[in-house]
């Protein structure tokens, strides 16, 4: 038995356009349903991108906490505070939440903005062609009060400490895909290790802001619609038994286990795949299986060429032709690009799958619902740098 | 790819390799010279100063330094921001010390680093202005890229992990990267994640630190906007900062970066490496009481403490020196002073305390990673630095053995905190090679 096999991954938490539950994520992406949403000010913001997958900027009723929680934190770190509402509602009805041997473990988002609104860079405009005194000044008037610890991307892990009473192991990484993966990765470890009794685990998507689409450029963008959203779970100790299919239902819901995982660095194209197919590799020989016991594969959102690329061909190198590998199909249709969130949105959307027996196969049309072959599914990471990750998740009771 | 972590699995962790940069000094033994005699890091911000910003002053790296130090990072880390080629320096000066070879080329080596996000600066942001409607509070993107946009490597150059994946890739040390984002604890973090992977035996070899470089317009303004910098008043630049004394005011704001090179024994010692000091213990903890401040009374802070001497069965009579984090805030100080009488108890007054904050100002997540190496010279050389502008305790901080002057004395095990904004608090227990 290894040290993995005691720790279940249950408790989803999902916010993303979609709704609040990782059944309503499914059912929009089986009913081909348009989550995307319009916006005035996004049509103008994102070039050749009218649409984009927004969520509401929870208020304070919806995070249950005082409005003065508002003020020192940013739409990112709400976002981030309402999925791990959503994660630890069934858990703090059968049980004591929080305490010392509640850790959290975090994939953030970084969006490179300005920390002036965008309303007094008017005055920063007449400012600049004054001194540089003026703007010290300017500066000195403008800066919204509380942003030096709203900007601060560890914020929502504060905010998520505070609400419910966590004071267990913790860490926070960033800021692309792969941080969402490590949060797993580590979270679980943290519960295996015993350092913590069980772990919050989250990502967060960043806001969809204008100065974000530069960045996305910048860094290979496809085009891809943005999205919004928080992904979270929890990690706890299940019961101390041989075979994961022998646990029983796990109290806060359908459970799964991390089986398997692999990380890897790759800077170019061809690096980049063969470190996704070693980490591939990786975590398959970790789970005790090979390419034939995967029965779903959800890969990274392709927004970048490279990525996309890289993710086609690990999947062709491990799985072989496209007609022998098994369905692959991910959230995007209804989520957008959720940065760090995304693979752990799909970690979620895999348990799903997972504790009723089906899962999802896109047909670069549509997205159609089947039976889940096998208990196992593969979900994997390519972040901007270079940064691969992969996980094969395991059905663990339901 | 990682292997599996075999449970129970516990290698020793030891540190071979540092690296540094602060103010003008590139070197952790410069640093430490320096410091022991009193000196400090923290001046007037020329600029600053000049344009009127209500706390011009920080620890700084000095202009002409900055300027070599990013001529001196070779053309395949480029591009690397403000933080990332301090980083390179210190992790490269690191590893160099080390011994290692100039490629690892293993999965069974990682990096490790901390560093937060930096927020655009007002020259970046006026050429944003001209295509703002500033009725709507809306940008007009389209014209913006027409004109040209922003610096177009400027996100991979601001970007935290740009530096990691560069570092990884340069010294062929990719099983693991993490970018740690967990606020002024991060660099003590990024080096406590990178101890546990040694640990469970999944590294070898890791290189963990962080970098800062947020002595800007933009965050000097967001801090001073929520009362956390010392006022300047008419108290010199020197004696702004004055960790755990009555009269402390709030934090100087630094840059910096700092790495050390962490390998299993066995690893070490098969390539006959020189062992500098051990890692002892760890404990990366949050906490659940608000954003500004942590409990008064010190518990969460000793929690974390007592959990990082658990990690390493040790206890409190182990340890005989305390870097501590003291950022010469009131809450900070107060927390963490509380804190120490709580775990130390009576011997709290024989147990050196240094707040090296007090001259090299606060560089947030590269504090904690800074303090470990001097924590690892401290041990090298029998000797605690400094806390300057120490005079006078609180009714909290008193009891406490703050150390003024370079003190020579038996150091064996130090415990080196690191307690962040919103409660994500670090312990680091470093001890001597053995």
């Amino acid at each position: 038995m290894t040290n993995l096999d005691a720790v279940r991954l249950t408790a989803p938490g999902l916010y993303t356009a979609a709704g609040a539950d990782p059944a309503s994520l499914w059912e929009a992406l089986v009913a081909g349903k348009d989550t995307g949403r319009s916006d005035e000010l996004l049509a103008e913001a994102w070039p050749g991108a009218g649409t984009a997958f927004l969520v509401d900027d929870p208020d304070a009723a919806t995070l249950g906490v005082h409005r003065r929680v508002l003020r020192t934190s940013e739409k990112q770190a709400r976002m981030a505070l309402y999925g791990a509402r959503l994660a630890l509602t069934g858990p703090s009805v059968t049980g004591p939440v929080g305490g010392e041997g509640w850790g959290l473990y975090l994939g953030l988002p970084t969006v490179d903005e300005q920390l002036l609104r965008f309303s007094a860079l008017d005055g920063l405009r007449r400012a600049a062609d004054d001194s540089p005194g003026a703007v010290a000044a300017l500066y000195g008037r403008e800066v919204p009060p509380f942003s030096g610890l709203s900007h601060l991307n560890s914020t929502a892990a504060a905010h998520i400490s505070a609400v419910f009473g966590l004071t267990g192991a913790m860490a926070a990484y960033s800021p692309f895909s792969d941080a969402g993966l490590s949060a797993l990765v580590d979270g679980v470890l943290s519960v295996a290790e015993g350092e913590n009794e069980a772990a919050v685990i989250g990502a967060v998507s960043p806001k969809v802001h204008p100065l974000l689409f530069p960045q996305y450029e910048e860094l290979g963008w496809t085009g891809a619609a943005p999205g919004e959203g928080a992904a979270f779970l929890v990690a706890r100790r299940g019961p101390d038994v041989p075979g994961a299919r022998d646990v029983p239902a796990a109290p806060d819901g359908p459970a799964v286990r991390l089986a398997g995982y692999g990380r890897g660095f790759g800077a170019d194209g061809a690096d980049l795949t063969s470190a996704l197919t070693e980490a591939v590799h990786a975590a398959l020989a970790m789970a005790g299986t090979d390419a034939a016991g995967i029965g779903w594969v959800l890969p990274d959102a392709g927004w970048t060429a490279a990525g996309e690329q890289a993710q086609r061909a690990a999947l062709d190198r491990v799985f072989g032709p496209a007609g022998a590998r098994p369905a692959v199909a991910g959230a995007e249709r209804a989520t957008g690009v959720l940065g760090p969130a995304h693979p752990l949105a799909h970690v979620v959307l895999a348990l799903h799958g997972l504790a009723t027996g089906r899962l999802l196969a896109d047909d670069g049309e549509t997205v159609r619902e089947e039976p889940l072959p096998v208990s196992r599914v593969l979900v994997l990471a390519c972040g901007a740098r270079g940064q691969v990750c992969a996980v094969v998740l395991e059905g663990a009771g339901s | 790819m990682n292997p599996h972590i075999p449970a129970g699995a516990g290698h020793e962790v030891v540190v071979t390799g540092i690296g540094l940069v602060a103010g003008r000094l590139t070197d952790p033994e410069a640093l430490f010279d320096h410091l022991a005699q009193g000196n400090t890091l923290i001046a007037e911000h020329p600029l600053h100063k000049e344009w009127g910003v209500p706390c011009a002053v920080s620890a700084h790296i000095d202009p002409a330094v900055r300027r070599s130090l990013e001529e001196a990072v070779p053309p395949e880390a480029r591009p690397l921001g403000p933080a990332g080629a301090l980083a390179w320096h210190a992790a490269a000066q690191a590893w160099e010390r080390s011994g290692l070879p100039r490629r690892l080329d293993s999965e069974r080596g990682g990096v490790f680093l901390a560093c937060n996000r930096m927020v655009m600066e007002p020259a970046e942001l006026a050429g944003l202005a001209d295509h703002v409607d500033f009725e709507a509070g809306a940008l007009d993107l389209d014209a913006y890229l027409d004109a040209g946009g922003p610096d177009p490597r400027r996100h991979e150059r601001v970007q935290p992990d740009t530096a990691t994946a560069r570092l990884a890739d340069y010294f062929g040390a990719a099983g693991v990267l993490e970018t740690h984002a967990d606020a002024c604890a991060a660099g003590g973090m990024a080096i406590g994640s990178a101890y546990r992977y040694i640990r469970s035996g999944t590294l070898d070899v890791a290189l963990a630190g962080g970098a800062e470089s947020l002595t800007t317009l933009a965050s000097v303004a967001a801090f001073y906007g929520i009362g956390a910098l010392a006022p300047a008043g008419d108290r010199d630049a020197a004696e702004l900062s004055r960790p755990f004394d009555k009269d402390r005011s709030g934090f100087v704001i630094g840059d910096g970066a700092a790495f050390l090179v962490l390998e299993s024994r066995a690893h070490a010692e098969a390539r006959g490496a020189r062992v500098l000091a051990r890692v002892a213990g760890y404990a990366g903890v949050t906490e659940a009481v608000k954003m500004t401040s942590s409990s008064r009374d010190g518990s969460d802070y000793a929690t974390c403490i007592r959990a990082a001497l658990a990690d390493g069965g040790l206890t409190p009579d182990d340890i005989d020196h305390v870097n501590a984090h003291g950022t010469s805030t009131e809450a900070n100080d107060t927390c963490e002073a509380a804190a120490l009488h709580t775990v130390f108890g009576e011997r709290v007054g024989r147990i050196p305390v240094t707040g090296n904050k007090s001259a090299m100002g606060h560089s947030l997540a590269n504090s904690g990673a800074a303090e470990a190496v001097l924590s690892v010279l401290s041990l090298q050389r029998q000797a605690v630095l400094p806390t300057l502008n120490f005079h006078e305790p609180d009714e909290v901080t008193r009891g406490l053995d703050i150390v003024t002057e370079q003190r020579h004395t038996p150091v064996t095990t130090v415990l080196s905190n690191s307690f962040g904004f919103g409660g994500q608090n670090c312990s680091l227990i470093l001890a001597q090679a053995g």
